[in-house]
């Protein structure tokens, strides 16, 4: 716990930091061959295991964005574009650059269910971004399955709030988006659509368009439109926090169930602590100024989980754990804001 | 709560202004308005009845054609120039019968075809281009905001001047009177696709060109279509300003032809047709809009 704050105190400091080991894979180029940044990589960090296959690998990632230049942060701007440490672009001054995220340290290994929690301006989105591809990070590397991430693909499945399903195809034509870019007969396409369809429980919904969907059932299609194309890791972006309560509660069941039948990897993002901690293997909880992980906790609860398990006092002792992190790192941020403000 | 009535009327304002000041508050509670009049008007927003809707649609109609027959009716207005719809009826099967309608008919309407096709050519690539790509944007904004405020008909003598006065200065005058305008409006439809569609897209595997084609053309689609709408409007105009001038057929070389025998109920005929036929190029195209973009609220 002592090296992130002092990283935060760095990242706080001035954009520059202090020289730190991590200094050389700041400037390594994604596109670089896998061996040189293992060679000269730092040692482990304490919370990665000892087997070096480890699904999703976040390395030292930061990420900066450039006041007053694209929005606010955290609404980050385009997909794809790269950043570089040190500058802005057009020459611009550094000091501009605001830190969301530093030094993020994070392994998830396939098959497993991580949950990602941290008060608004934590940067969790921009997390789930860069291991989307959406965003480049301008210190550190993601990679999955040893090869880095550069840009979107379908090996790291999105859902975001909105679901953002395409409003002109059905729920099957959604569904089958991704399998269309792909080299499979029409009959293929149509055995995997139909049971995704059947597994996320919407085959009679087949044919309707989003715009005739529930809430809930849109999220469905938009997980199973992920899901599709058998990804390496499923990315959740606070999937179910447009719904109502009750819809919320058949959705992580459901969401339970898909994962254990897919055995996919899930990196789910909410702000939503009892939701993380049902759901989730290990609760990551980020903090800000700037986005970092403080507590990375296992959630030692039976795997297979009902509704009663939010009554159990194993749940209700780690919700309270996690819950109190997540406060007070919230109104830490709180009173930064307050004295920067007067 | 069992005082008389008397006392009991009597401490219910008294409770509320005398109520000490909450949290520093020094002032009493808001004044109350009284509740609006119920309206038999319908609400703003509201649904009128199918029947209601139906019967307004026919006013609409209905009451300029009455105004129209009873001032012809009255002799206020001289037939000259106000003629009455049972002459322009008349005048309207006189060139029926010989035909000078339809051949009108057809020069007109395969100039505003013609035009517009190539205006539309133009103008949807170049739209979707600035739409989507922020280079485009940059590199074409600048030049079509110019041209779109220069008024096409005053590019007639240009345009007489350089293609003479076949057809294709009339096609021109067609084109410039419509791509720039259209562009724009292609461009704002497509700018409008929500980013998380394009970003979801990218994360199931789909290449820029597949974005493009699968995501952003199909979201567009109505909205390019309804600019359409519009502009055909535009183009239907600018082809009678292109025949007022300078032609040897068509339906504003037939009003301009009626203006120099003084036959005004000639001129409303012709203008009765050009209304008619915009109209139905319009539900045409709404009928097509409907189709394509069931999917749209």
């Amino acid at each position: 716990m002592s090296d992130t704050s002092q990283s935060a105190g760095g990242g706080l400091a001035g954009p520059t930091g202090q020289p730190g080991p991590l200094d050389q894979l700041v400037l390594t180029r994604a596109t670089e061959p896998v061996e040189t940044r293992k060679s000269a990589g730092p040692p482990e960090p304490a919370a990665g295991p000892a087997a070096a296959g480890g699904a999703l690998r976040l390395r030292g990632v930061g990420m900066d964005f450039h006041a007053g230049r694209r929005g606010r942060p955290g609404r980050p701007g385009r997909p794809g574009r790269p950043g570089r440490p040190g500058r802005g672009r057009g020459g611009a001054p550094a000091e501009a650059a605001v830190p969301t995220l530093a030094d993020i340290d994070l392994v998830v290994e396939p098959g497993e269910f991580v949950c990602i929690v941290g008060a608004s301006g934590s940067g969790k989105s921009t997390l789930l971004r860069l291991v989307a591809g959406l965003l480049r990070p301008t210190a550190g590397e993601v990679t999955l399955d040893g090869g880095p991430v550069v840009g979107p693909g379908p090996e790291r499945g999105l859902v975001c709030q909105t679901g953002a399903l395409f409003p002109w195809r059905t729920a099957a034509a959604n569904v089958a988006f991704g399998l269309e870019l792909l080299a499979l007969s029409r009959a293929d396409r149509s055995r995997r659509v139909a049971w995704l369809l059947r597994e996320v429980g919407l085959e009679p919904y087949a044919d309707r368009l989003p715009g005739q969907l529930s809430g809930g059932q849109r999220q469905r299609v938009a997980i199973a439109r992920a899901l599709a194309c058998e990804p390496r890791v499923v990315l959740l972006d606070e999937p179910f926090g447009a719904l109502d309560v009750q819809t919320k509660e058949d959705m992580q069941l459901f969401l339970r169930r898909v994962w254990a039948d897919t055995g996919t990897t899930v990196l789910m993002v909410t702000h939503d602590v009892e939701e993380a901690v049902f759901l989730g293997q290990r609760v990551v909880v980020l903090a800000s100024d700037p986005g970092r992980v403080v507590a990375d906790i296992p959630v030692r609860l039976p795997g297979d989980r009902d509704l009663a398990t939010r009554r159990d006092s194993a749940f209700l002792a780690l919700r309270s754990e996690v819950e109190d992190l997540v406060r007070l790192h919230h109104r830490a941020h709180a009173r930064r804001l307050a004295e920067a403000a007067g | 709560m069992a005082p008389a009535p008397a006392s009991a009327a009597a401490p219910a304002p008294a409770e509320g202004t005398d109520r000490p000041a909450a949290g520093g508050r020094d002032w009493g509670p808001p004044p109350r308005r009284r509740p609006a009049r119920p309206s038999r008007l319908p609400k703003l927003g509201e649904d009128v009845a199918p029947a209601t809707r139906w019967a307004l649609r026919a006013l609409s109609v209905a009451v300029p054609l009455v105004v129209w027959v009873a001032l012809s009716a009255s002799g206020a207005v001289d037939d000259t120039f106000l003629p009455s719809p049972a002459a322009v009826a008349r005048a309207l099967a006189d060139m029926a019968r010989s035909g000078e309608l339809f051949s009108d008919m057809a020069s007109s309407v395969r100039r505003v075809g013609l035009g517009f096709l190539i205006a539309v050519a133009i103008s949807v690539p170049l739209g979707f281009a600035m739409g989507s790509m922020s280079w485009a944007q940059a590199l074409l904004e600048p030049v079509i905001g110019l041209l779109r405020y220069m008024p096409a008909s005053a590019f007639i003598p240009l345009l007489i001047i350089w293609l003479g006065l076949g057809e294709s200065s009339k096609i021109a005058l067609l084109v410039i009177g419509v791509v720039f305008f259209n562009t724009l409006m292609t461009a704002d439809v497509v700018r409008r696709i929500p980013r998380d569609l394009l970003e979801v897209s990218a994360t199931l595997g789909a290449r820029q060109h597949e974005i493009a084609r699968k995501v952003i053309l199909p979201y567009a689609l109505p909205g390019m279509i309804d600019a359409m709408r519009v502009n055909a409007a535009a183009a239907w105009n600018f082809v009678v300003v292109a025949e007022l001038v300078a032609a040897t057929s068509g339906l504003g070389y037939r009003i301009t032809r009626a203006q120099r025998f003084l036959q005004t109920d000639k001129i409303f005929a012709v203008l009765v047709v050009i209304g008619v036929i915009g109209l139905a190029i319009d539900i045409l195209l709404r009928v097509l809009r409907d189709q394509v973009g069931r999917w749209a609220p």
